[in-house]
């Protein structure tokens, strides 16, 4: 017991001690707080002068200041070595000048400043010169010559620019071509004072290009030396004035990507065959007249752009690209497709707009993951039986053709968001389109169309519509369920009235009742807050409630010449006087053609 | 005795501060630390760094463990320039504060090695440089004295001419 009773004093003196040593940290503790807070109220001014001479810059170490350093573009690391001697030592570090971007120094940098920063820092692997268009040979020979080590070359301009000419000719190909082993990517723009000669000597030494952009360099022709660049994967040569290949070009075998938009070529080569490996070939905007059928032997194609040229007809063999995603033929003179579409199972993008096609292929409907698809401006009369079989179709264009009819299950298409059939002849909307929940955009303008279906309001996700110059003669009185409008052109049909509870599309920003039979406009037509543009003249209504149209706050455009509003009285001239709506009102008002009001 | 899953860090001038074992191991150093020592009460003396600047420290390192960032995906966008402008608005505030405290705070971030603490002091001091115009600006911005003699800032002058030219 006595242990015990011991034992239990002492555990007692022990957590007094505790205690006590507890109040002492506690005390301290609120000491150490009180001097931290007189410290802060103290002279802010101070402090800082005191801390300054306690930890300046100066007392971050070079590893550091290279660091800080490695945040700053070369103009920047320029002006930091003028500071002081260790700032001036550590921006010389050879790692920091590795990659030089000077593009947004581009319009003003000179070959003077060029040959500066290269004399100063030969050790530059990478240096973008883009819209330099001030330097000539003179900067460029002295890069050259200075940096051994380059491996990346960018000479690009900006489209804005890209009118002026450089004064950059094959002296710098020549230079270039001296310590060209390295060189991996070299992007020359609107240098057309090179030739094809001072490109061959650069090519024979160029044995390590994988990229080279010839952009707008007005070249006539390869040179024979270009098959020397057996590691280049891409070739870019838009823009120039190309009229053939060079048959050395097949030597180029881990060529991917083949760019001559914007060439004079009549006809590609057979020995394009070779180029197994390329993934994009772009030829759009020339003057090609027929494929060469050993083009199925380029199955890794991905992309085959061939739009604005003057093909007639596709090979058959174009059924073999399996691999292909985007096939784009737009705007050529084709009349017919070969029937060869089975195996085009990775095709997303089909583009066969601007051409002379009267029928589809039956073949088309297996695309099993085409997207999108554009066949405006041909004369196509009907659509293949099985179209509504093209499951993933989000985006379809069939405008300006001689269709008569829309399939009755195109509703199939579940995935649809655009439809554009407008300039055809097309008398009504099949029943099956209210089940496409997705659309968007609905254009069917310029058809025959009389009447839209009853529950056309279930299509709820629709932003736009444009069935201006139909024959519509009312709107299902579902209409008004198509909440996100935004846009709604009915112009040019027979409307005699709005569809009940119009004035629910709050959402409209743009609307067109212009050459209908209106008698009136609804009289919570204030309710349209979002309404920016109202055209309503070629009608017959006869009483505007001008309190109703004030109300619209963002309107900024409305005609409504030609209705059969009686007098003056119609619209008191106070409309006019509000800002915001223009003194457009007095002038249409007084019967002004409506068209050159049009614009906002 | 520390809380269970805290551990103890003492500053330079003997301030304790008690810290989640898994945000101070965001710090390589003292993960190591704790790595190598086997009682979880040790206190950890974090020698170089101030008690004010350390509480600025552990402040930081509760925010990001609290607040992950998403990681990076724009980091090799420009491989020729690296970002600045990409600084998180909470780490701009936490960074806007006086040189001597942002300096002291990469030395601290240097000393644990804590890299996202380094690279975002850093960037805000590239851009406070990035902010003058002239080397004269930065001198004046940083107090830094030109200890250059006359011959060889006419050279370094020459050399970096390109840049100076600017208006």
């Amino acid at each position: 017991m006595l242990e015990l009773r011991e034992k239990e004093k002492e555990r007692k003196i022990e957590n007094v001690i505790k205690e006590r040593k507890e109040i002492v940290i506690k005390e301290r503790k609120e000491e150490k707080k009180r001097t931290e807070r007189k410290e802060k109220e103290g002279n802010d001014k101070e402090r800082t002068e005191r801390r300054e001479k306690e930890t300046p810059i100066e007392s971050l170490n070079d590893d550091i200041l290279i660091l800080i350093f490695s945040y700053l573009n070369a103009p920047n690391l320029g002006k930091c070595s003028v500071v002081c001697r260790r700032w001036a030592s550590c921006c010389y570090d050879e790692f920091l000048w590795y990659n030089i971007n000077l593009a947004r120094w581009g319009k003003i940098l000179t070959d003077v400043h060029l040959s500066q920063i290269t004399t100063s820092h030969p050790q530059i692997k990478k240096i973008d010169l883009t819209n330099s268009i001030k330097l000539t040979d003179l900067g460029l020979v002295m890069l050259f010559k200075n940096c051994a080590n380059l491996e990346k070359v960018m000479l690009r301009i900006t489209t804005n620019l890209r009118r002026t000419g450089r004064m950059i000719t094959d002296r710098s190909l020549i230079s270039a071509s001296r310590s060209a082993s390295s060189i991996k990517e070299f992007r020359l723009y609107c240098c057309n004072m090179i030739s094809p000669k001072g490109l061959g000597i650069f090519f024979e030494q160029s044995v390590s290009l994988e990229i080279l952009d010839l952009t707008s360099c007005q070249i006539l022709h390869l040179p024979e030396s270009i098959k020397k660049l057996t590691k280049l994967t891409t070739l870019v040569l838009t823009l120039n004035r190309l009229i053939s290949l060079s048959s050395e070009l097949k030597n180029l075998k881990k060529l991917q990507k083949l760019m001559l938009k914007s060439n004079q070529l009549t006809s590609l080569p057979n020995y394009i065959k070779e180029l197994t490996d390329l993934k994009v070939l772009e030829l759009g905007n020339n003057t090609i007249q027929n494929l060469p059928t050993e083009i199925e032997f380029l199955t890794n194609l991905k992309y085959l752009l061939i739009y604005s040229n003057r093909l007639t007809e596709i090979p058959l063999e174009i059924g073999k690209l399996g691999n292909l995603k985007e096939l784009w033929l737009n705007d050529n003179q084709i009349s017919e497709l070969p029937d060869c579409f089975d195996d085009l199972q990775s095709l997303e993008v089909l583009r066969l707009n601007k051409n002379r096609i009267q029928t589809l292929p039956d073949s088309i409907c297996l695309l099993s993951n085409l997207n999108f698809l554009e066949l405006g401006d041909n004369s196509i009369e009907a659509l293949p039986g099985d179209f509504p079989k093209l499951q993933k179709l989000t985006y379809l264009f069939l405008y300006n053709n001689r269709l008569t009819a829309l399939p009755e299950d195109i509703g199939d298409l579940s995935k649809l968001q655009v439809i554009n059939t407008s300039d055809n002849s097309i008398p009504e909307m099949p029943k099956t389109l209210t089940k496409l929940s997705q659309l968007k955009y609905l254009l069917c303008y310029n058809n025959r169309i009389i009447t839209l279906p009853e529950n056309f309001g279930s299509l709820t996700k629709l932003e736009k519509i444009d069935l201006h110059g139909n024959r519509l003669r009312k709107l299902p009185n579902s209409f008004c369920q198509l909440i996100q409008l935004r846009s709604l052109w009915l112009g040019s049909n027979r409307l005699s009235h709005l569809p009940p509870n119009f004035a629910n599309l709050t959402q409209l920003e743009e609307l067109g009742l212009n050459d209908n039979a209106l008698e009136e406009l609804t009289d919570d037509f204030s309710n349209l807050q979002n309404l920016r543009m109202l055209q309503i003249q070629n009608n017959n209504i006869s009483k505007i409630n001008s309190n109703e149209i004030k109300k619209l706050p963002k309107l900024t455009s409305f005609i409504f010449h030609n209705n059969n509003i009686s007098g003056s009285n119609g619209i008191p001239s106070q409309v006019s006087i509000r800002n915001g709506l223009l003194s457009l009102i007095k002038q249409t008002w007084t019967n002004i053609p409506g068209k050159d009001n049009q614009e906002n | 005795m520390t809380e269970l899953g805290k551990i103890k860090l003492v500053s330079s001038d003997s301030q304790e501060f008690e810290v989640d074992r898994e945000v101070a191991a965001m710090s390589q150093t003292i993960k190591n630390l704790l790595e190598a020592i086997e009682d979880e009460n040790t206190a950890i003396p974090i020698e170089n760094v101030k008690g004010e600047i350390l509480e600025r420290v552990i402040h930081y390192c509760e925010h990001h463990y609290n607040h992950p960032s998403p990681k990076n995906l724009t980091e090799n966008e420009n491989e020729y320039e690296r970002r600045t402008d990409d600084i998180e608005p909470w780490d701009q505030t936490f960074c806007n504060v006086e040189q001597p405290i942002l300096f002291e705070l990469i030395l601290a971030a240097n000393y644990l090695d804590i890299k996202p603490l380094l690279d975002v002091c850093c960037k805000t001091v590239a851009n406070l440089i990035k902010e003058c115009r002239s080397p004269e600006e930065i001198r004046k911005r940083f107090k830094i004295k030109n200890d250059f003699t006359k011959e060889e800032e006419e050279e370094i002058r020459k050399e970096n001419a390109w840049c100076l030219d600017e208006k």
